[in-house]
C-alpha cells in the first residue's frame, strides 16, 4: 500500500499536495566529500569511475591481533580556515570527525560560490540552516584507560566532543549559519534523512539554503571489535581489496569505513537570484521503517520498497524515469538480496532495465555518511553520464536478480538517479536526484 | 487541515499514565528518591520510574528486551499506552513515527570490564583488547548505543513502517516534524514523542559536569496526532504551526531548557522535559506556545 492507501505497483501514483506546502523547487549548488578514495569530490569520483580500491590494512591502530584487520580509512587531511574559531570549535575540528566534516562542508561552500552579500543576508535573517546525519562520538581509548586506572572522570570538553551534535555545530559556526541546526541519528540512514530534512525545510520556506550531509568515523578498536562480534564484517584479511563485494555470491560482510559528504541545497529562487551554477535537482525523498528486526532486513525487502516508492512519488516520477540506482549494497549476506527484492517490488518490469551498482565495493561502508556521499555519486552519474560499476562482482548472487553494472563503469546519459540507504534498526531512506533543466 | 491530539502516553517518576502525572504535579509532590548507584555523588537523589516492566507486554519477542536501553523500554511503554487505546485502528503505513532521543550512554559503561582488561599498566593496548578484552566485550553493545534503535524497537513491536526519524538531542523537534508530516500529506497520523534515562552513574556525573544541578531522572512521553477528519477519539488538544523560530536551533543537549516546576519535582529527564512541559500545559488548559507551535487545549 502507498501512504495514500492505493495499491503500490511499479507505476507510482502521485500525491496531491492539497495544503500548498512544499512548492519550492530544491536544487544543489555545492557538494563536497572526503572518502577513502580521495580528499575531494573529483578525486573520489575519478577513482570510482576507474574502479579503484580504497580498502586496505588498518593503519589507525595495530590490528594485527584482531579478527578483522582491514578497513576503508581516509587519508590524512590538512585543513585551513578554522584558525580564528573559539576554543570549543578548535577542539571539535581537531578530531578526525571534525576534520572530515569541516573539509567536506568547506568544499561544498566554495563550490557554491556564495557571495558575501548573500552570505551576510542569510546570517542576518536566519535563512541558512544545517542538518547533519551523525552518531555519538567514541572516546579516545588511551584516555579512557588512563581515566579508569586513576578513577578520573571525562571532562566537560570530552563530553562535548562525544555529542552527535558536535559536527553540526562546527559546520554552522564555519558558515555563520543562524537558521535551524539539527542532527538526525538513524545509523546508516542518518545522512539520507538529513538531506530529506533539508529538502523539506526549503520547500516549506523556512530557509533559503541548507548545508546537509553526514560524517562518521568508525575505524577504532572498539567498533572493529563490536561489529566483528556481531558477525557483520567481512573477514577476508588475506585480500582486503576483494572484501567488499556487494551482490556477489561469495560476499561475507561489510567493510567499516569513514568519511563525510556535504551538499549545499538551495531554493531555486535563491540560486537563480544570485546567479549560482545549479549542479542538479534534489527532486525526491522517501523514508520508511522495516518493522522487522533490529539487525536483519526483511527477506522480501518491503521497507526498502516502500522507501523507494515514496521517493518516486515525492519526485513525481515513474520507475522507467530512473536511469541508475546507487544501491545501499553493503555486501552482507542479508542486505543485498533484501534490497534486490525491494527494487523488484518498487520497479516491477523495469527492474531488468535500470542499472544498479554499489560504490561501497570501492570505499567501504561510511555508515552515517554513506547516504550523503552516495547521493553525491548519484548526482555526478547524472551530470557526467558515467555510472560506476560494482567492484568485485565476479559471480552475481542469483538471489540478487537486478541489472548489475559489472566490470567497467557504464557510459550512458540519464536524467534521474536514485540513492538508497538502509540502517540498523530498520530505518530506510531514498533520495532522487535529477539533471537540472531550466 | 486541522490537526488534533487524541491520545497521550506517559511514564515518569510520578507513575504510568496521564493521571498520576497530572495529579502529582497538581499536588506538588516531590518524587525524587534515593538511588544507591549514585551514593558517592553529592546527592544520590534521582527521579526513578518505579516499575519499568510493563513494556514487556508489547514485545513481539521477549528476548528483544536484551537489546533495549532503559530509554527504549520507557518509550515502548509510553507508545504502548496509546496502542492499548487505539492500536488496531492505526494503519501501519500511514502512521508516521518521530522520536527525540538523548545521547545514549557511551561504551565505557558496560564495556568497562573489557576496557580494564585491555589496559597494561593503565595504558590502552590494542593487543590486550584483542586477547583479553574481546571476550569481555558485550557483543550487542554497538547496537544498544545507536540512538535510533528506540525508533527501531517501536517500529518492530508495534508494526509501524511509515515515515520516521530519530532526532538526537532535540526536545520538541519530533513533535514539530510530526505536525509537518500530516500538514504535507505524508501521514494521516503520527506517533511522536521523546524518551531519555539519565539515572545511571555515568550520565548523572555527566550532567553535573555540564552544569545541570537538578537530580537526574528518566521518562518517556508519546502523543498521537491525527487529521481531525480521521480522529480515533475525543480531542485533547488542537495543534497549529505558525512557522519556524530561529531559537529552535538552540535546543541542544547542552542548552536544553530552563528550570521549571517539573524539574524540581521529578528531576531532569533530558530531551523529554520540553514535551512533558508541553503536556503539563495541555493538561492545565488554555493555549501553549512553543516557538512557532501553538497547542490549544480542549480542557
Amino acid at each position: 500500500m502507498t501512504k495514500n492507501g492505493q495499491t503500490s505497483t511499479a507505476n507510482t501514483t502521485f500525491k496531491s499536495n492539497t495544503q500548498g506546502w512544499g512548492d519550492r523547487e530544491v536544487v544543489i549548488t555545492g557538494v563536497g566529500m572526503v572518502t577513502p578514495l580521495g580528499t575531494s569530490t573529483m578525486e573520489t569520483w575519478k577513482a570510482l569511475c576507474a574502479g579503484e580500491n580504497g580498502i586496505g590494512p588498518i593503519t589507525r591502530f595495530d590490528a594485527s591481533t584482531f579478527p578483522v584487520q582491514f578497513a576503508a580509512e581516509c587519508k590524512d587531511i590538512d585543513i585551513i580556515g578554522h584558525e580564528e574559531f573559539p576554543e570549543r570549535f578548535q577542539r571539535i575540528v581537531s578530531t578526525q570527525k571534525g576534520k572530515l566534516a569541516f573539509s567536506a562542508a568547506q568544499e561544498a561552500w566554495i563550490m557554491a560560490c556564495v557571495d558575501d552579500s548573500t552570505s551576510s543576508r542569510w546570517t542576518a535573517e536566519g535563512r541558512l540552516g544545517v542538518c547533519l546525519g551523525s552518531e555519538a562520538g567514541r572516546p579516545d581509548l588511551a584516555t579512557v584507560a588512563t581515566q579508569l586506572k586513576h578513577q578520573q572522570l571525562p571532562s566537560v570538553e570530552d563530553l562535548d566532543l562525544l555529542s552527535p551534535r558536535a559536527p553540526a555545530d562546527l559546520v554552522s559556526k564555519m558558515l555563520n549559519a543562524t537558521g535551524p541546526v539539527s542532527v538526525v541519528s538513524t545509523a546508516c540512514t542518518s545522512s539520507s534523512q538529513a538531506i530529506g530534512e533539508g529538502v523539506l525545510r526549503i520547500r516549506r520556506g523556512e530557509v533559503d539554503a541548507m548545508m546537509v550531509g553526514g560524517v562518521d568515523v568508525l575505524v577504532d578498536p572498539i567498533m572493529v571489535t563490536g561489529f566483528s562480534l556481531l558477525g557483520a564484517l567481512s573477514t577476508r584479511n588475506e585480500a582486503p581489496d576483494k572484501a567488499s563485494r556487494p551482490f556477489d555470491k561469495d560476499r561475507d560482510g561489510f567493510v567499516l569505513g569513514e568519511g563525510a559528504g556535504m551538499l549545499l541545497l538551495e531554493s531555486l529562487d535563491s540560486a537563480r537570484s544570485r546567479g549560482a551554477v545549479i549542479l542538479g535537482h534534489l527532486r525526491g525523498f522517501g523514508c520508511s521503517c522495516n518493522a522487522y528486526r533490529i539487525t536483519d532486513s526483511p527477506p522480501d525487502g518491503r521497507g526498502a520498497a516502500q522507501s523507494m516508492i515514496d521517493a518516486l512519488q515525492d519526485a513525481r516520477l515513474n520507475p522507467e524515469d530512473i536511469g541508475y540506482i546507487n544501491a545501499h549494497g553493503t555486501s552482507t549476506p542479508m542486505n543485498d538480496p533484501s534490497e534486490s527484492r525491494g527494487i523488484q517490488t518498487a520497479f516491477g518490469e523495469w527492474t531488468s532495465k535500470v542499472p544498479v551498482s554499489s560504490t561501497k565495493s570501492m570505499m567501504g561502508h561510511l555508515v552515517a555518511a554513506c547516504g550523503a556521499v552516495e547521493t553525491i555519486v548519484s548526482l555526478l552519474a547524472v551530470r557526467e553520464g558515467v555510472l560506476p560499476a560494482t567492484r568485485n562482482l565476479d559471480t552475481p548472487d542469483p538471489e540478487c536478480a537486478i541489472r548489475h553494472i559489472q566490470g567497467e563503469a557504464l557510459r550512458t546519459d540519464i536524467e534521474h538517479a536514485m540513492s538508497n540507504a538502509f540502517g540498523f534498526g530498520g530505518s530506510n531512506g531514498t533520495i532522487v536526484v535529477s539533471r537540472w533543466r531550466s | 487541515m486541522a490537526i488534533v491530539i487524541t491520545q497521550v502516553g506517559v511514564i515518569s517518576p510520578f507513575g504510568r499514565g496521564i493521571d498520576p502525572f497530572e495529579q502529582g504535579l497538581a499536588n506538588g509532590v516531590c518524587v525524587l528518591s534515593e538511588h544507591p548507584p549514585l551514593q558517592h555523588m553529592d546527592s544520590s537523589l534521582a527521579g526513578l520510574v518505579a516499575s519499568n516492566k510493563t513494556f514487556r507486554q508489547y514485545l513481539k519477542r521477549r528476548k528483544a528486551a536484551k537489546l533495549m536501553t532503559p530509554a527504549a523500554r520507557l518509550a515502548m511503554d509510553a507508545v504502548g499506552q496509546i496502542w492499548d487505546a487505539v492500536g488496531m485502528r492505526l494503519n501501519p503505513v500511514e502512521t508516521g513515527l518521530f522520536f527525540s532521543v538523548g545521547r545514549e550512554p557511551p561504551d565505557e559503561g558496560e564495556a568497562e570490564d573489557a576496557l580494564i582488561a585491555s589496559s597494561i599498566d593503565g595504558t590502552f593496548s590494542e593487543e590486550a583488547l584483542a586477547i583479553h578484552g574481546r571476550s569481555l566485550y558485550p557483543p550487542l553493545l554497538p547496537l544498544k548505543t545507536l540512538p535510533n534503535l528506540i525508533l527501531g524497537h517501536l517500529s518492530i513491536h508495534f508494526g509501524l513502517c511509515g515515515e520516521n526519524a530519530a532526532w538526537a538531542g532535540e526536545g520538541i523537534q519530533s513533535f514539530i516534524e510530526g505536525v509537518w508530516s500530516i500538514l504535507e500529506g505524508r501521514s494521516t497520523r503520527v506517533l511522536v514523542g521523546a524518551a531519555d534515562s539519565l539515572v545511571d552513574l555515568g550520565q548523572a556525573r555527566d550532567l553535573k559536569r555540564l552544569g545541570i544541578s537538578a537530580s537526574p531522572a528518566e521518562a518517556a512521553v508519546a502523543w498521537l496526532l491525527e487529521e481531525e477528519s480521521v480522529a480515533t477519539g475525543p480531542v485533547l488538544a488542537r495543534v497549529e504551526w505558525n512557522g519556524i523560530d530561529r531559537k529552535m536551533s538552540e535546543d541542544s543537549f547542552l542548552q536544553v531548557s530552563k528550570p521549571h516546576t517539573i524539574r524540581s519535582k521529578m528531576g531532569y529527564c533530558g530531551v523529554v522535559e520540553p514535551q512533558l512541559q508541553l503536556l503539563n500545559r495541555v493538561l492545565q488548559g488554555g493555549v501553549s506556545h512553543w516557538h512557532g507551535l501553538m497547542v490549544h487545549s480542549n480542557r
